[in-house]
This record gives C-alpha cells, structure tokens and sequence, in this order.
C-alpha cells in the first residue's frame, strides 16, 4: 500500500462529499413495526433516480433529495416497502412492518451487518433473549443445542470449568481448537489462563443477559473477514445498545437448586465383604496368594473399618461415600438493567449478582458484573459511544479429576469404612485406603478470582450518504488470582506435614483498534453494492507469577508470609500482536443475484519473518430463485435460495509442549531461542531451547460450502441445508530434526486433514394465532479425518490417538472379548493382522498379547437440537432437547472402579456379576484379588455415548396488563427453568457429556475419569419491567 | 443519566473530528510499522541477541557445560549397560534391550546418546563461531574459553567415535549444513579430537579457584586425563603413560582414604571432572528415562548382573563392593535384590557424574607399563595397581607375567570403575568384548561392537542414507 496514493483517494473521496452535498437533506431512522428495533441495510431511494443510500448498523440514514417533492422508497427485504413524500420534513422516522413472505433477520457479519435474505455465507445467530435466564455459568453452555454444527462439551459438572467447542469438528492437531471469541468488535481471551492443569474458563466473567445475539460464522465467506484466527470459526458476541423513549427498567430475580444429573450405584458393607472375600480366595487357590492370606485380608477389613472388626463384620458401618462428594446447591440471581435515551443520547446500562454453588463439596461460583453502553449522536455526522463492562468472578475451585482429592475420588473408599473415625471423632483420614477428600471440604481452600474489564470506544463519522468511517478502541484487561491453602490435615494428599500455600497471578491485557469505512449505495436501482475496507491491530500481552510456600504455624495463617519455608516461586511473560487489513464488497443484482467477496491480510508476531503476513480471501455467491419471474407461479414458496462460498482461512493459536508436558500458546515458535534456565553446578547458565523456522506460519483450511435456503407457506416453514468440506493444511507438527543440527525437533507446517459434514435447520410456526407452537430443529453431522501427520503417531487421553486414516483422537487399544466360561479368565481379541489384511479374532487372556486396533470415535458423527416454544395468552412453555450420537466414552477410571475386586476400591454394582463356576456366562470376570484380570485398559471400558438430553424447559407466565398496569408495572413474568432435566442414554457411567479436565484437549476427547456428571438445576424466577 | 458530562462528550467530538485524518492514516500503517509485529520474548532470548558482550559470555559458557553434562548419563549407559554389568529389571523397551542385549537401531538411548553429543557440539561451535567477534572479551579469556569448548567438543567426539564409529563431523551452527551431513570416517574423527585436545591443552587453566569450579570445569589435568585415555584406546602406550603421570605427578587430586567418598561425596579429592547437577533444584535429571539415579534406584530398571556381584563380593574388591549393595526385601524372581550406589538422588547429592578420576589414572598407567613389560619396580605396574588395593583395603598383587598383569588390570577396572562408563569400550579396545559377552549373554553379536547409528537419524538425515553400522 503506497501512503501518497490513499491520501489521494482520501482527499477525492472528501471532496467529493462536498461537492455532492446539495439540496434539502433528509435524516431519520427506520424501525421494525413489530418491535421498534432499528433496521439496519434499509434501502432507501430517491424515486425516479439513481440517488440512494442505506441506514446504518443503528437504522438512522442521511439523504439529500433535491425538491421537497421528492418521494423516498423505503425497501428492506422481507418487509413491505414504503413509499413517503418529502414535502417540508427533514427528519423522517419510518416504521416498517413484516412482509410475511420472507425472513428479515439481520445478521452481525463483523465490520457490518446484513439482512439474512441477502447472506451468502453460513452464520448461525442465536438471539440473546432465547438463553436468559438459562440457569448455567457461561454463556457457551447455554448455547448447547442450539446452534447446527456446534459442539459444545462441559468437560465436567465443576462451576466455572473450562468448555470445549468445535464448529464443524476439529480444524487442528496441536494448535487450539477453540473459536476466536469477538466481544462488540475486541478479541477476546478465551484460553485458560490459571496454573491448575484442570483449565478455568475466561468467558464465565461474562454476564450473558448483556448479550443481544451471538452470531456464529461458520463458513469461509462469513470467517475469513477474521483471516488467520478464522479457521475454528468466530463467534460474536453483541451486547445490547439502549432505545430512545422512555427510559425502562428491568429487574430479574432467580433462585433455584442443582443435583447430579445422575448417581451410581456401589456395594454396600456386605457385597463388599463377600466379593473380596471371594476375590482372595480365589487367588489363594490358584497359588498367587499364600494360604493364610484371609487372616490378613480380615485385618486390612478391620483397619479400614476404622479398627473395629464389627463394623465389616456385621455392617455396622454402611457407608455411601457417593452421597458424601455431593452438596446442597443453591443458586441465586439479580439482574436489574435499565435502558433509553433520546434522539441524541441512548444508553443502556446492567448489573448482575450471581452465587451459584456446585453439586460438588467446596465448588461455587460467583459473578459481580456492571455494564455501561453509551451512544451520543454529536450532530448529523458523529456518532460516538462508548461500551464498558466491569466483572468480578469468584470461583471456588477444586482439583483435577486425577486428584485424590477432587471430591468425586472418594467413591473408591470401601463402605466399610466411616466418615467420623470414632476413635478420634475427627474425620477418617489416615488408615482410609485413599487421602480422605473430605478433607479438603474442612481444612482447605481453593479461590480464583478474576478482575475483568472490558471495553471499547467508537467514533463513526458520515461522510455522505454512502460513506461512512468507524473506529473502535477496545481493551479487554484480565486478571486472574489464584490462592490456595491446605492445612496440614490434608498432608496426606499434599505431602506438606503442615501446610501448603499456593499464590499465583495472572494479567492479560488484549488491545484492540478497528478502523474502517463502509460503503453503500444502490445504482440505476437495481445494483446493490456495499462494502467495508479497514484494518486493525491488536496488541497483547501477559504475565504470570506464582509462589508456593509450605511449614505454616496454624492453619490460622494461610498466607505464603507466615510460611517457614518459600519452596517454589516464578514468573514469566509472553506477547503477541497482529496486524491486519480486511475487505468485503457484497454486491446484489436485481435483489436476485448475489455476490460477495471478502479478504484479509493477517500479519502476526508469531508467524517466521518468511511468512509475516498471510492473505485469506473468500468468495461466495447466491441466487434467489424465489424472486425470479417463473417461481411467483408457486406462491408456497416465499424463499428459495441457493448458496455457495468457497475461501481460506488460518490458524494463528501455536501451541507447544512445555519441557513438563502441559501444552502452552506459543507466540515465538518461529523464533531461535535460547533459554536462561541451564545451570550447571548451580551456576546458571543458558543453552538453546528452540530451533528457528522463519517459514513457521498459519495452519491453512480451504472451505467449500454449499448451501440452500428455503421458505415455505409465508414463511411459516423455514430453513438450511448445507454441505461442506473443510481441509486443512500445513498443520503444525513437531517434526524431528537431526540430532547433528544439535536440537531434536522444529515445529513446522506439514500435515493435512479434513472434516466434512452436513447441517440442517428448520424453523416452523406449526400454529398461529391465540395459540402459538414454534419448532425449530437443528441437526448435523461432521467427520474429522487426519490425511498426513508425517507418519507421526500422537497420543493424548488414555489411549486417543491423531492416527492417519482416521478421526481425530480415536481411542486405539486392545479388544475386550469377554470372559472364558470355563476359567473366568479376561480374554481379548488377539487382533493382529492376517497375510489377507484381516485380522486374527482368535482369543487370549494375556492382554501382551493382543493388539492394539482402532475402537470408535470419541467425537459424534451426529449432533441436533429442538426447541418447541408454546404461547398461550400470558403462558408460554419452552423446552429444548439437545442430543449427540456416534460418539463413545472411555471411562479411565473403571479399571478401578469396576475391576471385579482387584483391589481395594469400592466396586460398581455390576461388578456382582462375576463370573464363579464354570459355564457361568457374564461379562465380568473372575474376581482375582491382586490378579489384573481383565483390568487392562481395554474395550472393556469403553461405551458407546449417544444422548438425548433435555437440556433446557422453561414455563413462564407474564401477567395481563390490566393487573400489572395497576402495580404501576408494565411487565411481571413468573416462571419456572429445569436444565438438565432427563438425559436418555445407555451410558453406564455419571454422565456421557464427559471429557476428564485432566486429560482434555485436541487428541484428548471422550475420557471420563471421576468426573463428576453435569448438574440438574431448577429454578423459579421473576422479570419485571417498569 | 450523566455519566459523561456535555462538556467531556464535547471535548472527545472535537478531538474525534481532529483526530480524523490521524485516524485515517493509521490505515497507512502497512510499510511504517513492521517493527509492531516483533515483540521481543521476554522469558527467552531470540538466538542473536545471545552472544554479543562480554557479560554474556558466562552464561554461555555454563550453557555449553550443561550440554556437556548431558554426556555423562549416556556414558554410563553405553559402557555399562552395553557390556555385562546389569540385566534388565524393568519395563522400559531402551533397558530392555540393552539388559538382553537385543539393541536395535530404534533403541531411545542410542538416539539420547546422539543427540548429547550433538547439542555439546552446536555449544562449542557457536563460541567458537561467535566469541571473536564479540567485544570487550579479553585476550585471555577468548583463549581460555575457546579451549573449554575444544576439550568438549573433542570429549564428545571422543565419546561419539568410540560409541558409534566414523560419525559426522559438524563445524558449523547452521541448521542447514547440519541437517545433510554424512559420517566422517572414523580416523578424520580421531585426527580431529587430537587436534582439539592439543590446542586446548595450551590455553586451558590449571585451575579455576575454588574446589567445586576445579572439579566442575576442564582444567588441564582434565585434558591432560583426557590425552591419556586416548593414547590408551590408540595403544600408544609411552603417550598414555606420560600424560597419565603428568596428572599424577600434579598432585592436585588425591586418592581419598576411604572408598565411599568417591561414591557418596560430591567433589571428592580424587576427581579430575565431574559433571555436576545443583541438589534440591530444577536442574537435576530426576526421574528422567536417562536420570542414572531413576533408572539404578528409584525404578531399578536395571540391576547389577550376577556376574559383576560375583565381582565384587570377591577379596580383591575390598572396599569397593559398597558400590553396590543388597536388600532383602527386593529380592524375588529375576531381581536378585541388588542395588548400584552409584548415583545418588538429588537429596543424597551425589548425584553427579565421574568423568575422569585419579584412580583411572593409576590403571591407565599401570597398563601401559604392562604393556611396556615394566611389572614391578618403582616404575612397574604392581605399583599403581597396589595403590588402588591399599586405598580399597584389599589385599595387594603380585604381578608375574603380562598376561597375568593384564588380567589383573582389567578386573582391577571392575572394582574401580563400574557403572562409570568404561567396561564396554575397555573390552572393546583390548578385543575381548566378544569372548567375554558371548559367554555372558546367548544374545551376543559381534555386531554390538559399535551402537547403531540412531534410526531416527538416518531416516531425518539424507546423507546418512545406507550408512548404517553393520548388522543393523
């Protein structure tokens, strides 16, 4: 770009405005008649002549007419055209109302919006008033099912936790999976940012009731405004802007309780005693115990009955440990709000009080938030605003699913033993067969809290009817504290005899500046053009610091100053910027033919200096078919469309493994880097610890879609269908390098894979009228292949893999085949491959044996929801169901849990089903005490994980005004919400939305491990309006 | 609602009408501003900026001895584990190859090993590439540093040419003269570790100051040390003793008294170099596959042979047999309970690792005088091996004939120098790794003279290409 040449163009443009600028000029806004929002993308012409222009993202429009009889078209598809003579007005308000023929949504498109009619690329939008009052923590929960082609997964039932999402499967092997996260136009922190490997989630300190609609961009004509962050797809997030009138307040209040959306059963004292009873004889028989091996077995009972033989023995003690890893969960929730404004000033402002406890000991969750949105119209040409969110979230937090202390291990305790040891009257702690996580629950404590602040200001100044410049400043500043204690009763689990001390912080400060024009104008009335050309840059930068701290006096002192000894201590910084210029011109030709192209250059700090700056264009097309002559001959079809669009998009979020095997966004990975931290004899010193690859740059997907929009009945009946192939490449992979070159791997751009997939949605008001029925159904299905890994096998989980050939994270191990009715022995599938390329199903019981071959797919193939929405009067009734099926779970703990009495975990009921004579026919095997049989991970713990969930059921009710109206209110709604309230699954374990937080990430999928299942909240709430 | 003032709405439209062109011409970024897309690392140092004052030469010089440190593990393991002093214990495919002695190209040690040599290199490379031009250096240092980095590299290749024959031979940093480069042959190796050796024999110090930077850092009795176990392995035997007794003669290590300081101390007055690991830090080996102290004690992959117990519980051990030591408890099927006390964990601290010692000295010298048909006498061979027995409190040898005298020395190795990187490469110089392993293991092959060139190398390494050692 030449600087000479765009001043140019900038003074021609600037003249040009002057020299057009005549005649009587005419301003106003134009409204949707139903419910008084502002429409942007109105067209509005001067009659008879080419002059025309469009409103603007808030629905106002400027436009010179040359007489006072003059008359304005007002067209806007999907609403009926209006016709208005100037006369001796200059300020023109319109309203619009629906033709029902065709969709209106407007559509959040970044750097724009468009009416959905004119969209040739694929955005899912979900309008914030749908999940209101949805009784989760973060936003992304409440978007479950409610999206097509949006997978969203709670990696368990912890508050707060961290949530996986994939937008048409996964695009990346190493580098982050997630989607880039926009927040009225900032890029937000999105990644976990704490020190536990169990990941805390950024987005829950926002408070989704500011939110006017999420916008999805799935497609490459839709993402690839969003070039190199794009390929994950983009979600946008708007918050709601104030309206002029009179100023109205909204106060909310909901209170309600959570439970564990599903328990297990175990053995009680009794089954416990005769299965491992059992289960040792049975080793004494076969010699792998000695003989008088049952003296010490019934002294171990006794230890573990608290040293009372007669709490085994004659079930004194019968303890459901399960019951003791769940609380009582109350939440409560205050919402008040109030927005309006005049013709100059409009505003919108929130606050919100969350306190929301776990179904688990010691988790909860609270969110203080305060929202201020400010738009002041200057004079005709200067519109500035100002959005500004302040949030302090306070999660109580618990370790990771692999922890002994997290509440859910304590299952594994026998029933044997008692919560009060009553010996001591103090907590079992040290004689139990595991730490006691209960005392964690007592004698510890485990805060993060985050500070976040969000904010941005924007200036958009006119420069003429069809030009128009906006700039944006935003910030989104993090900061994160995690404090943590354990008191010397929990040295068992922390080995720290007194006391543990943990502070760590963390500050992300994300900058933000868009600076773009956009442009509109209709010519000779039927060629529609408008377009953005901007750029923008982002800046930023994080630091982190962390101290242990252990031998405190009491437990009184929790803080690292009064500990006697400072064992660990650090702090580290990072930073990335991007540079970034975009485009979009859509041009629409007799409201028929559309067109839309679109780009961005990206340039990034992480990228080599060979490949600084990348280029992601995306084209797409779309054709009304409705509009044209020969289909007003079928007048039940009100929309026909087709669509196509094909584009690139890239992938900036590097990610390393770090020397102690967590993986970490790596913003230098192209850069040859030494490290300080190579001492010798306690000198320090500094080596090099990473190679450079100028070359390293973006992960590339190129996306085809191709889709269908259709309408039928006017209107009544709704929807898409799409198809696309997403491939990816130059995937990022740690390749190895010679060892002669003195380092051993590089990361570069080398592998390829694809997804490919389908979605379907559909929308149908079923009645009308007094009684209204709405449906809407989202379903689609995904497969993630991986093409090229360079022959490298990748591992995550307990046993995914990244396998060439195959889905993303494929649980690859041995073959349960069941027990040998003869012997009670564990048998597996031998599975190596025959000379003809089959494989040999013969048996055997040494699981050394038998081959490791793929078993399933931890990721679904099909994934849907449906939403039927009830009104009646003052009554409506909403209830969403939410599935996903073709997927399985591997659950990592049954081994432990369900291992027919090889140790000493409590076992899983089913376990009783053990084999015990010859010809018995079960799938459990033989109760060996110590004799691993059939405790191999293996497909013995694997199942499939299909559910149907119903996720979402609200009842409302809102007073007839006649009653409100003598409350001095205008609006009172009562209602009811159960989330979570019946999950149909053949899921054996808690729960089948599941993936250990421990292990989660892009090859670690589908693993449950004491995972605590999701929670079944219900709530009662009141809205009210004055 | 006053949130903002008029006046300050004012102010921010006045300044947003003025700042419109400024604003504008942020658009124009595109050439002006390269520089906001490199912030700098601010954990890490970007490669360029890691050599260029004379403060950073230090730091360097540490990072090029924890290289060199890397070294020491893989020693370990190829002399001993390679040889018949352990058998497998564990689980882990790389011990149990080398325990069975079915070592294959794909064996992770081999590939560790390898690479060890390799970053010792890059390291010693890249100060002598960079130190001349760096400013504010003195005469004296450069020249001391540069023959830190010569002994180093010279040691590695020294290791790398012994292990696994004629290897490449790097001389540069750059990635993409290294990443195709084809072995050397095994003599432009030896020629070149010569060289080093020499050149850093002038410039390198006697000594660094203290006793733990004597013993940590090269010194030239380490050079010195290093010149002798060459001409040794060369059977060179008037060289080998000269630079032997030239360390000996020194007097600045002595033999301790008791044994067990050369096993349980740090810094013991015999070590000639050591490679050190600070205690209670980030920078120990831990539980690292290769952290000698994880492998002998913590998870007892592998264990001492029947054969070199048999060794040591034997008279003329002595002192010696506290090298390895028995628990009751662990003994059951193929563990015969046995432990190496070699390796300390970091809390024992002594976990760092001989490279060269006073008593290799003795042995080195009392071989070459074997060698050179002097026994007995005050220049003879008895002597130096009589030295180590009255240190070890074993009962001293008569030596009557050379091949008895041979004898003698290698056992008397054993005893010393177990599980310190030596029996394998001293069965190979004296050409009797076959008879010896081939009654130890029905898994020998005379193909495990050399190490196989890692797999991963040949296949990430154009020029190594059907370069393979033989057998493999």
């Amino acid at each position: 770009m030449k600087k000479s040449s765009l001043l140019t163009l900038l003074a021609l443009l600037l003249t040009w405005t002057v020299s057009i600028a005549q005649g009587i000029r005419v301003t106003g806004t134009v409204t949707s008649a139903e419910d008084g929002s502002s429409l942007p993308g109105v067209s509005i012409q001067v009659k008879g002549t080419t002059t025309g222009t469009q409103t603007d993202a808030s629905g106002s429009y400027s436009i010179s007419v040359p007489s006072s009889n003059s008359v304005l078209v007002f067209s806007f598809v999907g609403l009926e055209s209006r016709e208005l003579t100037v006369g001796n007005q200059t300020t023109i308000n319109v309203q619009l109302s629906a033709d029902t023929r065709a969709l209106n949504e407007v559509v959040v498109t970044g750097f724009g919006a468009q009416a959905r009619r004119n969209l040739t690329g694929n955005i899912a939008k979900i309008e914030g008033s749908s999940i209101q009052g949805v009784p989760v923590t973060t936003f992304e929960q409440a978007l479950q099912g409610r999206a097509a082609g949006v997978q969203i997964t709670s990696l368990n039932g912890k508050l707060g936790q961290g949530i996986q999402m994939r937008i048409r499967g996964s695009s990346s092997v190493t580098a982050s999976n997630e989607p880039l996260y926009v927040i009225d136009g900032v890029p937000i922190t999105s990644n976990n940012q704490g020190t536990s490997t169990s990941p805390q989630n950024p987005l829950a300190d926002i408070n989704f009731n500011d939110i006017e609609s999420i916008e999805i961009l799935k497609d490459a004509s839709a993402a690839a405004i969003y070039g190199a962050r794009a390929s994950n797809g983009v979600v946008l997030l708007t918050t709601k802007k104030g309206k002029s009138g009179k100023t109205r307040f909204s106060l909310g209040y909901q209170m309600g309780s959570s439970e564990p959306t599903r328990r297990r059963e175990w053995l009680n004292t009794a089954e416990y005693i005769e299965l491992y009873r059992e289960a040792a004889q049975n080793s004494i028989n076969a010699g792998d115990l000695p003989a008088n091996y049952m003296t010490s077995l019934e002294s171990r009972f006794t230890r573990y009955a608290a040293g009372d033989r007669a709490n085994w023995e004659q079930s004194l003690v019968d303890n459901n440990w399960e019951d003791q890893a769940f609380q009582k969960a109350p939440m409560g929730q205050l919402d008040l709000s109030a927005s309006g404004g005049d013709n100059k000033t409009r505003f919108f402002v929130s606050g919100q009080y969350l306190d929301q406890k776990g179904i688990l000991i010691k988790n909860s969750f609270k969110r203080l938030s305060g929202r201020v949105n400010l738009d002041h119209k200057a004079n005709d040409n200067l519109t500035l605003g100002v959005n500004l969110n302040i949030a302090r979230t306070q999660n109580g937090r618990l370790a990771n699913d692999n922890s002994f202390s997290t509440p859910l291990q304590i299952v594994a305790l026998p029933p044997i033993t008692p919560v009060i040891d009553p010996r001591t009257n103090e907590l079992s702690g040290s004689y139990t067969l595991y730490y006691n996580p209960l005392l964690n629950r007592d004698h510890s404590s485990n805060i993060t809290t985050s500070y976040r602040t969000l904010g941005n200001l924007y200036g958009e100044y006119r420069f003429n009817d069809w030009l128009k410049f906006r700039t944006e400043w935003g910030a989104d500043l993090l900061s994160l504290n995690e404090d943590e204690y354990y008191g010397k009763e929990t040295g068992r689990n922390t080995g720290a005899p007194n006391g543990l001390g943990f502070n760590s912080f963390a500050q992300v400060t994300n900058y933000t500046t868009n600076n773009f024009f956009s442009l509109g104008h209709t010519f000779a009335e039927k060629h529609d053009i408008d377009g953005v050309v901007g750029m923008s840059f982002q800046r930023s930068d994080a630091s982190y610091n962390s101290v242990e701290g252990r031998e405190f006096p009491s437990n009184s002192y929790t803080r690292i100053a009064s500990a006697a000894r400072i064992t660990a201590g650090s702090s580290t910084a990072t930073n990335y910027s991007f540079l970034s210029y975009f485009a979009r011109a859509n041009y629409r030709l007799a409201d028929k033919y559309l067109f839309t192209f679109s780009g961005r250059v990206d340039g990034s700090s992480r990228f080599g200096e060979n490949n600084r700056y990348g280029f992601f264009p995306a084209v797409s097309a779309g054709w009304i078919i409705s509009e044209e002559s020969f289909m007003q001959s079928v007048p039940s079809i009100s929309l026909l469309k087709l669509r196509a669009s094909y584009g690139l998009t890239g992938n900036a979020e590097i990610t390393s493994i770090s020397s102690t095997g967590s993986t970490f966004l790596n913003n230098f990975a192209a850069r040859g880097l030494y490290t300080g931290g190579s001492g010798y004899a306690g000198t320090p010193g500094q080596s090099p610890s990473q190679i450079e690859n100028p070359d390293l740059r973006w992960e590339q997907t190129a996306q085809t879609d191709v889709g269908i929009d259709f309408g039928f009945f006017a209107g009544r009946l709704t929807g898409e269908i799409d198809y696309y192939v997403k491939n990816t490449r130059d995937l990022l992979l740690n390749v190895n390098v010679p060892g002669t070159t003195g380092y051993r791997t590089q990361l570069r751009n080398i592998g390829r894979l694809e997804n490919k997939g389908w979605e379907f949605v559909l929308n149908s008001q079923n009645t009308t009228g007094a009684f209204q029925w709405n449906t809407s159904l989202n379903l689609s299905g995904n497969r993630n292949k991986i093409l090229d890994l360079d022959g490298q096998v990748i591992t995550g989980g307990f046993n995914n893999r990244a396998i060439e050939g195959h889905p993303i994270g494929v649980f690859y191990e041995i073959e349960y085949a069941g027990v040998d009715p003869q012997n009670g022995d564990a048998l597996y599938y031998l599975n190596n491959e025959n000379p003809d390329g089959t494989f040999n199903r013969n048996t055997t019981n040494d699981p050394n044996l038998a081959q490791r071959v793929v078993l399933g797919n931890p990721s679904p193939t099909l994934i849907g929801g449906i939403t039927n929405n009830f009104t009646y009067k003052g009554f409506e009734l909403n209830i969403l169901f939410q599935g996903q099926f073709g997927n399985m779970v591997y659950n990592g703990g049954g081994k432990f849990q369900s291992a027919n009495g090889d140790f000493f975990d409590n076992q899983t009921r089913d376990q009783l089903n053990r084999w015990q004579k010859p010809g018995d026919i079960t799938n459990v095997p033989q109760a060996r005490l110590f004799g691993a049989n059939g405790t191999s991970e293996s497909s013995r713990y694997l199942q499939k994980a299909d559910f149907v969930r119903l996720k979402t059921l609200t009842l409302g009710y809102t007073l007839p005004n006649s009653l409100t109206s003598r409350a001095k209110l205008e609006r009172v709604r009562l209602y009811v919400t159960g989330q979570n309230l019946l999950t149909f699954t053949n899921y054996t374990g808690w729960d089948p939305e599941v993936n250990a937080d421990h292990l989660a990430g892009n090859i670690g999928l589908g693993n449950d491990f004491y995972s605590a299942p999701q929670a079944r909240t219900i709530i009662v709430g009141v809205n009210l309006g004055f | 609602m006053t949130i903002l003032s008029k006046h300050t709405i004012y102010s921010i439209a006045t300044r947003a009408r003025k700042g419109l062109p400024l604003v504008a011409a942020l658009l124009l970024l595109a050439t002006s501003c390269r520089e906001v897309l490199q912030p700098e690392p601010v954990d890490l140092l970007v490669d360029e900026l890691v050599l260029n004052e004379a403060s950073d030469v230090q730091p360097v010089r540490l990072g090029m001895y924890n290289a060199f440190r890397g070294l020491g593990a893989p020693m370990v393991i190829a002399g001993a584990f390679t040889a018949d002093f352990i058998q497998h214990n564990g689980t882990f495919t790389v011990y149990n190859e080398l325990g069975n002695k079915q070592i294959t190209a794909a064996n992770a040690a081999a590939e560790a090993f390898w690479g060890a040599i390799y970053n010792t290199v890059y390291m010693a490379n890249f100060i002598e590439e960079r130190i001349g031009s760096v400013p504010g250096v003195s005469e004296a240092t450069r020249k001391q540093i540069l023959a830190e980095a010569r002994f180093l590299r010279g040691f590695a290749y020294f290791l790398g040419v012994y292990t696994f024959g004629g290897i490449p031979q790097v001389t540069t940093t750059d990635i993409a003269t290294n990443r195709n480069i084809p072995r050397a042959s095994r003599e432009e190796i030896l020629q070149a570790i010569l060289t080093d050796y020499q050149a850093a024999l002038t410039d390198i110090p006697v000594a660094y100051g203290d006793r733990v930077t004597n013993k940590t850092f090269a010194t030239k009795n380490a050079v010195r040390a290093a010149l002798a176990r060459y001409y040794l392995y060369q059977q060179d035997w008037t060289k080998a003793e000269q630079f032997a007794t030239e360390v000996i003669s020194s007097n600045l290590q002595s033999l301790p008294a008791a044994f067990a300081d050369v096993i349980f101390a740090e810094y013991d007055d015999e070590t000639i170099l050591e490679v050190a690991y600070a205690n209670n830090s980030s920078d120990d080996p831990g539980t690292s596959t290769y952290g000698l102290n994880n492998i002998l004690v913590g998870r007892r992959e592998v264990i001492p042979s029947n054969k070199v117990i048999l060794d040591f519980i034997s008279n003329a051990a002595g002192e010696r047999q506290q090298t390895i030591s028995f628990n009751s408890t662990q003994q059951r099927g193929r563990d015969n309970g046995w432990t190496v006390m070699k390796y300390g964990s970091p809390d024992d601290a002594n976990n760092n690792i001989h490279i060269f010692r006073l008593a290799e000295m003795y042995l080195i010298r009392a071989e070459a005088r074997a060698r050179l048909g002097r026994l007995t006498g005050s220049n003879g061979a008895q002597a130096d091996i009589n030295v180590l027995r009255t240190r070890a409190k074993a009962p001293t040898v008569t030596l009557t004939s050379q091949n008895q005298a041979l004898t003698v020395i290698e056992n008397e190795r054993i005893y010393e120098l177990a599980f310190e990187g030596h029996r394998w490469y001293d069965l190979k110089r004296t050409g009797r790794l076959d008879a010896v392993m081939s009654a130890f293991s029905p898994n020998w092959n005379t193909k495990f003279q050399l190490w196989p060139i890692p797999q991963s190398e040949i296949q990430r390494n154009k020029a190594l290409t059907g370069s393979q050692n033989p057998g493999y």
